[in-house]
C-alpha cells in the first residue's frame, strides 16, 4: 500500500512555507519571500518542496493552507488557521508543549494546547504589527543591519536602551532620536528585543501560562527576542529545529489526519 | 426633503417620538465615517463617529435629521451630541438633546426609575415645544401598544432563528431590527406580522420559497425583509451567541461564511432592541405614563454600559443556555472602556463557567474582516468536534 504523501502551505505576511510529509516523516520543507502575490507564492513554494522531495503535484493527497494568505491557495484541499496548525506542529515536535507562542511577520499569538495539540485557547496581540517581525525587520534596516545580525548584536550589549513604544512608528523615531543621542546599537537592539518580550509575556500571561512552552514562527530564530522572553516569562522556552516551518507542518499534518478520515 | 429625528441608543424611547408624531430614525452608522473627522477625535468610540457621519451626510435616510435625541450612556454619545450641536445646532433649527440616563447596576430602582421618567417627561415637553406637537395620553398609548407588537414580532423571528439558525441570516435578522428603529410601528406590524406568520407556516425545512409565496398582506416590504433574512447554504457549526458592542452586518456574514451560526445576541442594534416590556396599563392606577416608560426600559437586562458584572454574566449564562450555544463571541469596538472592562471581568467568570470566549475588537467598519476571519475561524476550530475539525 502506498504511504499518503501531504502538504501544509503556510502563506505568512513575510515568508511563505511548505512542508511535504510522508505518513510522519518530512520529506521537504521550503521557505520563499511572500512578495506582492499569496497566490504565486503559495504555487512556488510547493513546486520547489515538491522538487527538492523528487515528486510530482500528483503525487500528494492533500494539501492543507494556512496563514493570512490561506484563502488564496487554490489548489488546496481547504484551508485551516494557523492557530490551529502551529498547535499541532508543535506538539507534534515536543508533545509536553501546553503553550505556544508564535511572533511571525505580522501578528503574535499565545495558544494553548492540550496533549494532542488540540488548540485548548488563544489570544492575538492586536491589529498592527507592534512586536512582530515586521517591527523588528523596520528597525534593523533602521540600524542597518541585517533582520538575522540582530541577535548577535545584543550579544554585544552591555545594557538595554529604554524603548518605551511598541507602535513601529512611534519606536523607529525613538530609535533615531538613541542614535542621535550616540546610544550603542547594540544597546538599541537589546531595548527592542526587551519591549517585544513585555510585550509578548503580557499576551502569554493573560491567556494563562502552561508548561512547556514553545516559540514558533521567524522571530524565534533572534536568539535576542527568545531570550528577553524567556526572562520575562520566567520560563524555559523549547525551540524547534526550524521554527518559522512549524505552521507548514501542523498544516500538512492536518491534512494527513483530514485525508485519512476521508478515506475511510 | 422630508425631517427625521434621529437617535442612537436602544434606552431611547421612541414611544415619545410617536406620540408626538414625529417621524424618527435610528441611526446606525455606516463604512464612512469622514464625516465626523471634523468634530470628533480619531481615538473615540467608532460607532459614535460613523453615526455623526450617517447623520451629517444624511446617508442613507432618505430624508435630512431636524434633530437628534442622544442617551448620556457614555461619554462618545455626550461627544456626539455636543458633535451635533457643534456642526447643525448653532441657528436654533436643530434639535438636540441629550437624555439623562441612570445607571441601574443591573438592579431594580426606584429611585432611578424616577429620575429617568422626569428626563423623559422633560424630553416630551422640549419635543413637543420645538416640534410644535401636543400631547396626548391616548396617542402616548397608541404608540406604547404599537411598539410592543413590533418588540414581540421580532421577538418571533429571533425564536424562529434560535431553532433554525441554518437558514437564517444573522446579518439580515439585523437589518430587520434596523428597519425597525426607521419606520413607523403602524406601518411596520403588519409587514412583520406577515413575515412571521408565513415563516412560521414555512415550517423547517428549505421552504422558504413557500414563505415567499405564502405573504398576503405583508407587500413589498415583506419581501424585502423575507430576502435579508434568507441564508444562503447552511452549516451545522458551532453555535454562537454575540454580545459586547454592537457588530457590523458583515461580521455577522463572515461568522455564518466560516460555518458558525449565530443563535443568540444581546446587542444594542439588534435582540436588545426587542427585549423592554411595556405595560400597556397606567402605572399602579395613576396616570403616571413617564414612570411606566421608565420602570420598561430600566427593567430590561443591563446592556455593558450599566456595569451590571454579576447580574449580566447571570442573565447572558441564562441566555447561552436558552440558545444552547457553544460560544461566546464578545465583541467590542476600539475605545469603548465600558464594554472592555466588562469583558476582563466576564471573560474570567465564562472560563470558570466552562463557556469558550472569543474576544474581537473591531473599528465599525469591514477594513478589519481579514485579521477577523483567522481569529473567528480558529475559534470555529477550537469549538469543533475533534472529530470533525478542519
Amino acid at each position: 500500500m502506498r504511504l499518503m504523501i501531504t502538504a501544509g502551505i503556510d502563506v505568512g505576511s513575510l515568508s511563505t512555507d511548505a512542508v511535504l510529509m510522508r505518513d510522519g516523516e518530512t520529506l521537504s520543507q521550503i521557505i520563499i519571500n511572500t512578495g506582492a502575490m499569496a497566490r504565486s507564492a503559495a504555487e512556488r513554494a510547493f513546486g520547489l518542496a515538491l522538487s527538492a522531495a523528487g515528486l510530482r503535484a500528483s503525487d500528494v493527497d492533500a494539501v492543507i493552507a494556512t496563514g493570512y494568505g490561506r484563502m488564496s491557495v487554490s489548489f488546496a484541499d481547504s484551508q485551516v488557521t494557523e492557530i490551529s496548525c502551529h498547535g499541532r506542529g508543535s506538539a507534534w515536535l515536543s508533545p509536553k508543549v501546553r503553550t505556544v507562542i508564535d511572533i511571525g511577520g505580522q501578528d503574535s499569538k499565545a495558544i494553548r494546547i492540550d496533549g494532542k495539540g488540540n488548540v485548548v485557547d488563544f489570544l492575538m496581540n492586536d491589529k498592527c504589527a507592534a512586536g512582530t517581525g515586521r517591527f523588528l525587520e523596520v528597525m534593523a534596516q533602521r540600524l542597518e543591519l541585517e533582520l538575522a545580525e540582530l541577535g548577535r548584536e545584543d550579544q554585544q550589549a552591555a545594557r538595554a536602551a529604554q524603548i518605551s513604544s511598541m507602535c513601529t512608528v512611534f519606536a523607529e523615531s525613538e530609535v533615531v532620536s538613541l542614535i542621535a543621542q550616540g546610544v550603542p546599537r547594540p544597546e538599541i537592539v537589546r531595548g527592542l528585543h526587551l519591549s517585544i518580550a513585555e510585550r509578548t509575556a503580557g499576551l502569554a500571561n493573560r491567556l494563562g501560562l502552561a508548561p512547556e512552552v514553545m516559540m514558533t514562527g521567524g522571530v524565534a530564530k533572534n536568539p535576542g527576542v527568545v531570550r528577553a522572553l524567556s526572562e520575562k516569562l520566567g520560563a524555559k522556552i523549547i525551540l524547534p529545529p526550524e521554527p518559522q516551518i512549524v505552521g507548514a507542518l501542523g498544516a500538512a499534518l492536518i491534512a494527513q489526519q483530514k485525508h485519512a478520515r476521508q478515506s475511510v | 426633503m422630508e425631517t427625521v429625528l434621529g437617535w442612537v441608543c436602544a434606552y431611547t424611547p421612541e414611544e415619545v417620538f410617536a406620540a408626538l408624531g414625529i417621524e424618527s430614525f435610528r441611526l446606525c452608522g455606516g463604512e464612512n465615517q469622514a464625516s465626523a473627522v471634523q468634530y470628533l477625535p480619531v481615538n473615540l468610540c467608532p460607532l459614535a463617529r460613523a453615526c455623526l457621519s450617517e447623520g451629517l451626510d444624511n446617508a442613507g435616510t432618505g430624508a435630512s435629521l431636524s434633530g437628534v435625541v442622544l442617551t448620556a450612556s457614555c461619554h462618545a454619545l455626550v461627544h456626539l451630541a455636543n458633535a451635533f450641536q457643534h456642526a447643525r445646532g448653532g441657528n436654533g433649527q436643530f434639535f438636540v438633546h441629550l437624555l439623562d440616563l441612570p445607571r441601574t447596576f443591573g438592579r431594580e430602582d426606584d429611585a432611578a426609575c424616577r429620575a429617568f421618567a422626569a428626563a423623559l417627561r422633560d424630553l416630551a415637553g422640549r419635543l413637543g415645544e420645538f416640534y410644535g406637537a401636543a400631547w396626548s395620553d391616548e396617542a402616548f398609548l397608541t404608540a406604547i401598544d404599537k411598539q410592543q407588537q413590533v418588540r414581540l414580532l421580532l421577538r418571533e423571528l429571533y425564536r424562529m432563528r434560535r431553532e433554525r439558525p441554518e437558514q437564517f441570516r444573522a446579518a439580515g435578522l439585523l437589518e430587520v431590527v434596523r428597519a425597525a428603529g426607521r419606520t413607523r410601528k403602524e406601518e411596520l406590524a403588519p409587514v412583520l406580522n406577515s413575515l412571521v406568520a408565513s415563516l412560521q407556516d414555512a415550517g423547517s425545512g428549505d421552504n422558504w420559497d413557500s414563505a415567499q409565496d405564502g405573504m398576503q398582506d405583508g407587500g413589498p416590504a415583506a419581501a424585502v425583509f423575507l430576502e435579508h433574512l434568507r441564508r444562503q447554504g447552511s452549516s451545522l457549526g458551532p453555535r454562537l451567541l454575540v454580545t459586547g458592542n454592537s457588530l457590523p452586518p458583515a461580521y455577522f456574514d463572515l461568522i455564518e461564511d466560516l460555518g458558525g451560526n449565530v443563535v443568540g445576541d444581546d446587542l444594542c442594534q439588534s435582540y436588545r432592541y426587542c427585549l423592554p416590556d411595556t405595560e400597556q396599563t397606567l402605572d399602579g392606577g395613576g396616570r403616571d405614563l413617564f414612570m411606566t416608560l421608565a420602570r420598561s426600559y430600566l427593567r430590561r437586562p443591563a446592556c455593558p454600559r450599566m456595569l451590571a458584572g454579576a447580574e449580566r454574566f447571570a442573565y447572558l449564562q441564562a441566555l447561552i443556555r436558552e440558545c444552547q450555544a457553544q460560544g461566546v463571541v464578545y465583541h467590542t469596538l476600539k475605545f469603548c472602556d465600558a464594554s472592555i472592562y466588562e469583558y476582563a471581568l466576564l471573560r474570567n467568570r465564562f472560563m470558570e463557567a466552562g463557556v469558550p470566549v472569543l474576544y474581537l475588537e473591531t473599528e465599525y467598519r469591514d477594513a478589519g474582516l481579514e485579521q477577523a476571519r483567522t481569529r473567528i475561524q480558529a475559534f470555529l476550530e477550537v469549538l469543533g468536534p475533534p472529530t470533525e475539525k478542519y
